[in-house]
């Protein structure tokens, strides 16, 4: 058994080892294939609409005209929004926040989750209530907005990475990961060569863990990304507000507001802009997170534990 | 063959066992020293901050602040039990919640399960790419879309009926019971992708080598997806149940009040919804007292139910929060 | 390990009651200007001065005599709170910021806040409620219960003993525009009886008729019938918008009547009820009756007639279901179909009906089968505008500045129009102006067109409030425009003056309510609201039947005890017109 497990691990780490597919697998495989398909593809369609009615007449939008393919093509959406001159300091604030908040974060939660991941740890059970806690309860947004005035963090860069430096959902599942896949043999070896914990954790753990640092990433760039409340509520100055911030008020600056008593005709040429809005603001404010999916994504997809393990 | 054997990784007992002697030892200060940082964290910004949850039990008024307004007791409480609609909001809540649950809990996992067992990269690749992105579309657009498509004249959908049927649809957004289906598969829809990523990334972690030897022992690739695969993230899966029941009374307000009309109201009014049309109607600012106090009940119910399913998940299986 | 344990408790308790402590020192002060009360009125503003400028009688020496202009001696700073709406922010000077500042010798400070109103109040509410500084002056921003909390906590300045002392140029601008000076004041009072900001006012009776129908021009002329005036004319054009293929296309697609469920008053039902029983522009449906008290009309023996009446319609598909489920969005997309399909299109405005504009009409008022017509009339009244807050260095300066507005009659036709000559002109050959019907003829007249759509003007401040100054005005009256050019403009003007004559000559301008009274009824009448208008759909085009139903609705509407509302209502009523 040993001989031909080696055989196959010698010719087959790079590709699955044809041992011959049976019916059966070919029949998952094609079941498998068929729906994921069609999901995508439930999927792509209303996307490629959207892409479409981004580019098209607003009129046409209306009128339902607008299926995969833009009508009457107009970039008047965009222009709507690149017109806006603050969108540039927008773009790059987010840049900034997210980059710096990102890494923030990613160190705060793998700081608390390799602790407690550590079965061994004394009053293991106590932290994690301390954390989880404060996933249910706060005290609301007037006190937490009392507390950061307290702190002098109004309008200053911090308050957009320091006061959301850690997601207790994230450390958990961060903890989970870091509990299931490195294994305490690992550990021991580690203890027994005389490294503590410490060492452990900076030449074993990290290295080993970079598909949940990916999906960390991944998580918490998102959400700076998609930031916009902490901005709206502990900002003043316009030259740090993010991209959101300015997406929206070109939005509703754009918005017919009916409380607001205006003339049919400024109504619909209004209106006329702001359904175009809707859709190339999505594209906007996505597509560089669509940018940066693909590099986090190959650190999740297969295979990183190969040859930790020896014998 | 009539057994396969699959090796699962556990934890072995040696290693545990070394690894508390040393603990023991008084060798993990150095844990305590990583924990510093985020424990000092999370005083300063959760915990001195919580005691202003305290105006949940006060009339908040302006003159007073938080720690002047007079104290009422369980009165707000008391103001939402009584609520007249209550019997129609708070069941709402929980069963859309449920519901959304129990059709969007599993299906990620299946979703990751299918996708690491293909073989073909591009295929992968792009499946994974696309199915995440709805994840991004802003609720406007997600309701603004599915009216669209389901308008029953002018709608994709009613096309397609038309085409067999012959017939119009039914209205699907004016009725009361198809509300629930399309609040929660629009919502699959929209977070599918998004949500299986974290399966994908456990499943990275998945030896290659009990693959190898599974296939050696004639598994068929079903059989190996249930066997291997599976166990593999059974602890990822079952903290983010945990975690997801902890979100119960989370009924989101935004794309439910979009969704929201005169003809389905009895199964679209969530508590969420109706607190904030009282809100509007109603006479300070926003009754804050009021809000936190909801806010107080839903935190306390999904914290419950948190705690239920862990204590479930500790029995059954060794993984669970605590 | 237990007493690292222990010395672990410790430090983490210390630290939290200190810092505990540190936060219940920082208690909630009532700002140091003492209102609240509207008698024995002291204006105890911060002021800093020691010597009182004896002529003008006011506190703050850098203010002019009431009625001057410049309104302040010295140019100064003053801090203005306004949302970020495009205009402020791109260029810094405009002809109108250049003639106010010259007029009232402030140099202006913007602060700026969210665009969204929601959020705006959000921001000013956290400032409030952790007793921030706040801008000197608020525009806008704030809604009627946010002003009615906020100046009963004293964080806004009661405003009556300054329009005593200094409040010449306001009296003079409601006498020249020949306004009634009660009606400008009494509904911008909050519960307390206090006046919290200065009120404005634009007369602009487009807005005030809200409930419109639009009916098919092409349609009328192929099925050879006038434009409905009754319900049985009504009922005979939809019938033959159905059956009779008045588009000749040969396909029974054409739609009776259509509205959607967020498009401004797109709702069929509110613009039908006017044929049986008067239906008003909230959902409280207020009648008057002819004694002159306040009633409700959703119990009456007309409405069920009326939802008979509508269901009768639905049932036959000549009032089209989807008007209760569709957006906006998908009510336009059918409109504004190429092929013409919708016989009659239930909205405010023509706004997006893009090339189909042309091809409706403003429909009549129609007269119920029992005889009965009227028109929604939203009564005008002023309401506050501009606040100034208990932050304001010299409250006194900042209202001779607010009453920059009301000086001269040039500020609210350039604020609103622009510069004379280079964007409009007064009107020379006999122009007819849009409302000359109901006695206003045009006066001034667009050059280019709306100045507020031209990009890169720099003659106004633009902005979601066009006269950002409180003001009193008929400017929108006055303004001429192309009939064919506007088309949107003259079709609002058109069933404006066509409905003006039905409107009822008693409606609820408005009720203001005491706090008791607010706190006691606020979550019942939200109940009450969303029934009423859930229930009036699901009569019509959902389950309940207007026969058999009626007397279990009646029954749910006294479990909401709406008699007891109504009887609160009614005495608030009388309480704030004062009879």
């Amino acid at each position: 058994m040993m001989d031909i497990r080696q055989n196959s691990i010698q010719h087959g780490v790079k590709k699955e080892h044809k041992i011959g597919r049976s019916k059966s697998d070919r029949f998952f495989y094609t079941v498998v294939t068929l729906i994921l398909g069609l999901f995508t593809l439930i999927v792509t369609l209303p996307l490629i609409n959207i892409v479409a009615a981004s580019f098209s007449d607003s009129t046409a939008v209306l009128a339902g005209k607008v299926t995969f393919w833009p009508v009457d093509f107009t970039l008047d959406g965009y222009k709507a929004v690149f017109r806006n001159k603050d969108i540039g300091t927008g773009y790059i604030n987010t840049i900034i926040y997210t980059v710096v908040g990102t890494l923030i974060n990613i160190g705060v939660t793998l700081v608390c989750a390799y602790p407690l991941s550590r079965s061994e740890l004394p009053l293991r059970g106590a932290f994690m209530f301390l954390f989880t806690f404060t996933m249910f309860f706060s005290g609301g947004l007037i006190p937490n907005y009392i507390n950061i005035r307290n702190l002098g963090l109004p309008d200053t860069f911090w308050v957009m990475v320091i006061p959301g430096a850690m997601s207790v959902y994230n450390m958990i599942v961060a903890r989970t990961f870091i509990q299931s896949t490195i294994p305490n043999e690992l550990l021991e070896a580690s203890l027994i060569d005389g490294s503590g914990y410490g060492r452990f954790f900076f030449s074993v753990v990290l290295p080993l863990s970079k598909a949940i640092l990916a999906v960390l990433a991944l998580n918490y760039a998102v959400g700076h990304w998609n930031s916009y409340f902490g901005a709206l509520i502990y900002l003043r100055s316009r030259d740090k507000f993010p991209l959101q911030i300015f997406l929206r008020e070109i939005l509703v600056n754009n918005k017919v507001d009916e409380s607001v008593l205006m003339d049919p005709e400024a109504m619909q040429i209004k209106k006329g802009i702001s359904d175009l809005l809707k859709y190339s603001l999505i594209i906007v404010s996505t597509v560089p997170i669509l940018a940066f999916y693909p590099f986090v994504q190959k650190y999740f997809m297969k295979g990183v534990m190969i040859g930790s393990l020896k014998g | 063959m009539s057994q396969i054997h699959f090796p699962t990784e556990e934890r072995t007992n040696r290693a545990d066992r070394y690894a508390k002697y040393f603990c023991r030892m008084k060798r993990c200060g150095v844990l305590y020293l990583f924990l510093l940082l985020p424990v000092v964290w999370v005083i300063i910004f959760n915990y001195i901050p919580m005691t202003g949850v305290q105006i949940a039990f006060r009339k908040f008024s302006f003159v007073g602040g938080i720690w002047g307004s007079p104290w009422v007791g369980l009165a707000q409480f008391k103001k939402f039990f009584g609520s007249y609609q209550l019997s129609r909001i708070l069941p709402n809540t929980i069963l859309l919640s449920f519901y959304g649950l129990l059709a969007g809990f599993p299906l990620p996992v299946l979703f990751a399960l299918c996708l690491n067992a293909l073989e073909v990269r591009w295929f992968k690749r792009s499946v994974q790419t696309i199915t995440y992105i709805p994840h991004f579309i802003s609720m406007v657009v997600l309701v603004g879309m599915l009216f669209r498509i389901f308008n029953s004249r002018t709608g994709l959908f009613a096309s397609i009926y038309m085409l067999i049927m012959d017939v119009q649809p039914r209205d699907l957004l004016a009725n009361a019971n198809t509300f629930r289906h399309m609040y929660v598969w629009s919502g699959v829809w929209q977070n599918l992708g998004w949500s299986s990523i974290i399966y994908v990334a456990a499943l990275s972690g998945v030896s290659m080598e009990l693959h190898e030897a599974a296939q050696i022992d004639g598994a068929s690739r079903f059989q190996r997806v249930l066997h291997i695969d599976l166990p593999t993230i059974i602890p990822t899966v079952t903290i983010m149940l945990i975690l997801s029941a902890g979100g119960i009374m989370n009924v989101g307000f935004e794309k439910t009040y979009l969704m929201q009309n005169d003809l389905n109201l009895v199964t679209s009014e969530v508590i969420s919804t109706y607190v904030f049309k009282i809100g509007i109607s109603g006479t300070t600012v926003s009754d804050y007292s009021y809000s936190t106090a909801i806010g107080l009940f839903n935190s306390v119910v999904n914290m419950l139910m948190l705690a239920f399913v862990n204590a479930i998940a500790h029995k059954v299986s060794e993984v669970s929060l605590w | 390990m237990k007493k690292r344990f222990a010395l672990l408790i410790a430090v983490v308790l210390v630290l939290v009651c200190y810092l505990t402590a540190c936060q219940s020192n920082q208690t909630q002060t009532t700002p140091n200007q003492t209102t609240t009360t509207v008698t024995n009125q002291t204006t105890t503003a911060a002021t800093t001065t020691t010597t009182t400028a004896v002529e003008t009688g006011l506190n703050d020496p850098n203010v002019n005599l009431p009625g001057t202009i410049p309104v302040l001696k010295e140019l100064t700073d003053i801090k203005i709170g306004i949302s970020a709406d495009g205009s402020y922010l791109s260029w810094t000077t405009s002809a109108i910021g250049d003639w106010v500042k010259e007029k009232s010798n402030v140099n202006i400070v913007w602060e700026f806040f969210s665009t969204s109103g929601d959020e705006a109040r959000q921001q000013i509410e956290l400032l409030v409620a952790s007793n921030a500084v706040l801008p000197e002056i608020i525009h806008g921003l704030l809604n009627d219960s946010g002003r009615d909390a906020y100046g009963a906590a004293g964080y806004l300045v009661e405003l009556t003993p300054y329009f005593e002392k200094q409040g010449k140029f306001f009296y003079e601008a409601v006498d020249r525009e020949e306004f009634n000076l009660d009606d400008m004041t009494k509904y911008a009072k909050s519960p307390d009886g206090g006046l919290y900001g200065v009120p404005s006012f634009g007369y602009a009776p487009g807005n005030y008729y809200s409930n419109r129908a639009w009916i098919a021009t092409p349609f009328l002329e192929a099925l050879g019938m006038e434009n409905p005036k009754n319900a049985d004319e009504l009922y005979e054009y939809l019938k033959g918008v159905k059956t009779m293929d008045p588009n000749r296309n040969g396909e029974p697609d054409e739609i009776g009547i259509i509205g959607s469920i967020n498009g401004w008053n797109g709702n069929p039902l509110s613009w039908m009820q006017n044929m049986f029983i008067y239906c008003d522009n909230t959902d409280n449906r207020y009648i008057i009756t002819n004694n002159g008290e306040l009633d409700v009309s959703y119990d009456k023996p007309e409405y069920q007639e009326f939802l008979k009446y509508a269901r009768k319609l639905c049932d036959e598909g000549l009032l089209d279901a989807l008007s209760f489920t569709q957006d906006y969005d998908t009510y336009l997309s059918q409109v504004t179909a190429p092929e013409l399909i919708v016989g009659m299109a239930i909205s405010g405005g023509v706004g997006g009906f893009a090339d189909n504009v042309s091809k409706y009409q403003a429909a009549n008022v129609i007269e119920g089968p029992n005889g009965f017509k009227a028109a929604t009339y939203s009564a005008p009244y002023a309401n506050t505008l501009s606040y100034i807050t208990s932050s304001a260095e010299s409250p006194e300066a900042c209202f001779a500045f607010l009453m920059t507005g009301f000086s001269d009659e040039k500020y609210h036709i350039m604020a609103r129009y622009g510069q004379e000559g280079l964007d409009w002109a007064y009107c020379t050959d006999g122009e007819k102006g849009l409302y000359e019907d109901l006695g206003f003829p045009a006066v001034f007249k667009w050059l280019r067109g709306d100045i507020r759509k031209i990009e890169g003007q720099t003659s106004v401040w633009g902005g979601a409030n066009i006269y950002t100054l409180p003001v009193m005005t008929k400017n929108e009256v006055l303004y001429y425009v192309d009939p064919v050019e506007n088309i949107g403009a003259a079709m609002t003007a058109a069933t404006t003056i066509a409905q003006a004559p039905y409107a009822p000559q008693n409606v609820v301008t408005k009720i203001i309510y005491t706090q008791e009274e607010s706190d006691k009824t606020s979550e019942l009448r939200s109940v009450l609201k969303t029934y009423v208008k859930e229930a009036r759909t699901r009569f019509v085009a959902g389950d309940l039947d207007p026969e058999k139903d009626w007397d279990a609705y009646i029954q749910e509407l006294n479990n909401i005890q709406y008699q007891m509302i109504l009887e609160t209502d009614r005495a608030a009523y009388h309480r704030t017109i004062g009879k």
